[in-house]
């Protein structure tokens, strides 16, 4: 993949998550799933799983070691 | 708990750490950069114990389940996801193009790369001063931290004074006596004992609760808004969550603490996995604290302001067993010191060659490093001595004294990342970002500036960005053999 085209999608699912992030258009509401997970919790884990995986194509893609 | 279990706990503590501090001197008296940089050969494991400790501090541990005790699980939403996204993304855009510099530069200290890398003193003795006034609140926060949780425990028998100057003296030990290979060591201990207790505590006090089911009902019970973003309290409200997004995000790279540890790395590719595993880390990192302050409005209810900055201590008090107990103190008190040896090492060291080094001759190569070792450790116990001074003196919560010196940290970066990427970034535009974003910070704190329901730091960090462009357009460029000297062959 060309430097350039990886360039884009990192900056594409940052703005994303960002977006994601800043989320006043979600209606905040009080649910527990199961009794267990209250739904802002399961939002914001999910999120943070989007950012992992997001990471992890930076760090392949887009900064290799060059300190010889 | 009694007395004789805490004191068992602390002297096991402290033994061990200066274990591994006086180990650690067999190599840290050489040469300054082997005593502040490790001589820059912190592998993987160790560099991601180093950041991860240093990183968790009192704030996550005390503040976080304070502040979470008043407004419910949001604050988990507030911090630990951007928190998880950026820090590592800072890491790998400043951290990696500053530990090539300075290996380059053979700068040791944050300031003395920026000094090198501009060819001015100044912009390092600014960068100092900044440096020294925000780290300071921000150990006086970790201090306070230990201090309430240890009163607390203690059923105030050691009183806040005695356990703060007990937190220092142990990790100044060890800091000047092994120098940043002690403190990276101690590091590793002292993040595994807080993230192991974290992990084991949550369960255990959910299983004490009657299961996280029943936890949860009973908060909802409580206060219902607990369990969801309610906007209309102050840190949910969007414009206050924007701009803390934007702090929390920022400012961890800025930390001279964190940032060394960066300069310490051993390779580009130690850096980049240890921003592979940082996201997990941190989720692992904040959401026990978190549900820990909200279980404990439903535990117990009622208190006022700073007072929840004790919930955590309450509830590890009231769910488990003393011997649990008094290991949970010591995670608090390990996730402090773990903080506080890397910034009396920082601040010492900063202190030693970006500030003395500068006012006198220098004398020879080898007499010069033993005294800059020297120097460092007696700057260290005069740095430690006004923190314990000012932990007892200072009256906000560790959530407030925290934001704080957040803010100021973030009005630095411009300057910390143009100046390691952008050629053209002058001296010029680095004195006016950092003067100009900390002078629009001090005014939206005093409440001269309108802030338009932004933080204060929203228009501090755009200030010092537009400072930085305007004035480095309007200034001649750095000299071209110093970048060259800087950026090597890079293009950027």
């Amino acid at each position: 993949m060309q430097r350039r085209i990886a360039t884009g999608i990192a900056w594409f699912g940052f703005a994303t998550l960002l977006a994601l992030h800043i989320d006043y258009w979600r209606p905040q509401r009080v649910i527990v799933y199961g009794g267990v997970l209250p739904e802002e919790i399961g939002y914001r884990m999910l999120w943070m799983a989007g950012a992992w995986i997001l990471l992890l194509f930076v760090c392949a893609r887009l900064f290799e070691d060059r300190s010889g | 708990m009694s007395i004789t279990t805490i004191g068992i706990a602390l002297v096991v503590y402290a033994a061990l750490v200066l274990f591994l501090g006086v180990v650690s001197t067999r190599r840290s008296s050489t040469s300054p950069e082997e005593y502040f940089l490790a001589s820059r050969k912190l592998g993987t494991l160790v560099l991601f114990m180093a950041l991860f400790g240093t990183n968790a501090t009192s704030f996550v541990l005390v503040g976080v389940p304070g502040q979470a005790y008043h407004d419910g699980v949001g604050i988990f939403g507030l911090n630990a996801p951007i928190v998880a996204l950026c820090t590592p993304l800072t890491f790998l855009l400043v951290g990696i193009p500053a530990a090539r510099m300075a290996r380059r530069l053979r700068a040791v200290t944050p300031a003395e790369l920026y000094a090198k890398r501009f060819a001015s003193p100044l912009v390092g003795m600014i960068l100092f001063v900044f440096f020294l006034a925000y780290t300071l609140p921000y150990m006086v926060v970790a201090v306070k931290g230990a201090a309430v949780t240890l009163d607390r425990v203690t059923d105030g028998a050691i009183p806040m004074g005695v356990g703060a100057a007990a937190v220092i003296a142990v990790a100044l030990a060890y800091t000047t006596i092994g120098g940043m290979r002690a403190t990276a060591w101690t590091n590793v201990l002292q993040g595994s004992i807080f993230a192991t207790f974290l992990i084991v505590a949550i369960v255990l006090i959910a299983r004490s609760m009657g299961g996280v089911e029943n936890a949860m009902d009973r908060v909802a019970a409580v206060d219902p808004d607990l369990l969801r973003v309610d906007r209309e309290r102050a840190n949910f409200e969007p414009r206050a969550w924007t701009s803390w997004a934007l702090l929390i995000s920022l400012t961890v790279v800025a930390f001279p603490h964190m940032f060394v540890r960066l300069l310490a790395a051993e390779s580009d590719r130690a850096l980049i996995t240890v921003c592979k595993l940082y996201p997990i880390a941190l989720a692992a990192l904040w959401l026990p604290p978190v549900l820990i302050g909200v279980w404990g409005a439903a535990e117990f209810p009622g208190l006022e302001g700073r007072e929840s900055d004790q919930i955590f201590a309450m509830m590890i008090l009231e769910h488990l067993p003393e011997i649990l107990a008094a290991i949970g103190f010591l995670a608090v008190l390990a996730a402090v010191m773990s903080t506080i040896d890397a910034q009396i090492l920082t601040l010492g060291s900063m202190l030693t060659r970006d500030v003395l080094d500068r006012i006198r001759p220098q004398s020879g190569e080898q007499e010069d490093d033993r005294r800059d070792i020297r120097n460092a450790r007696v700057f260290g116990v005069v740095v430690a001595s006004v923190v314990l001074v000012l932990s007892l003196a200072w009256g906000q919560s560790v959530y407030t004294i925290a934001s704080i010196a957040f803010s100021g940290y973030v009005t630095l970066t411009p300057t910390l990342y143009l100046g390691v990427t952008w050629r053209r970034f002058n001296k010029e535009g680095a004195i006016a970002s950092i003067l100009t974003g900390n002078v629009v910070l001090a005014l939206g704190l005093a409440g001269i500036l309108p802030t338009f329901g932004f933080l204060p730091v929203f228009w501090a960090w755009l200030a010092a960005i537009a400072a930085a462009w305007f004035v480095t357009l309007r200034t001649p460029p750095p000299p071209a053999a110093a970048n060259f000297v800087a950026f090597g062959f890079s293009k950027r």
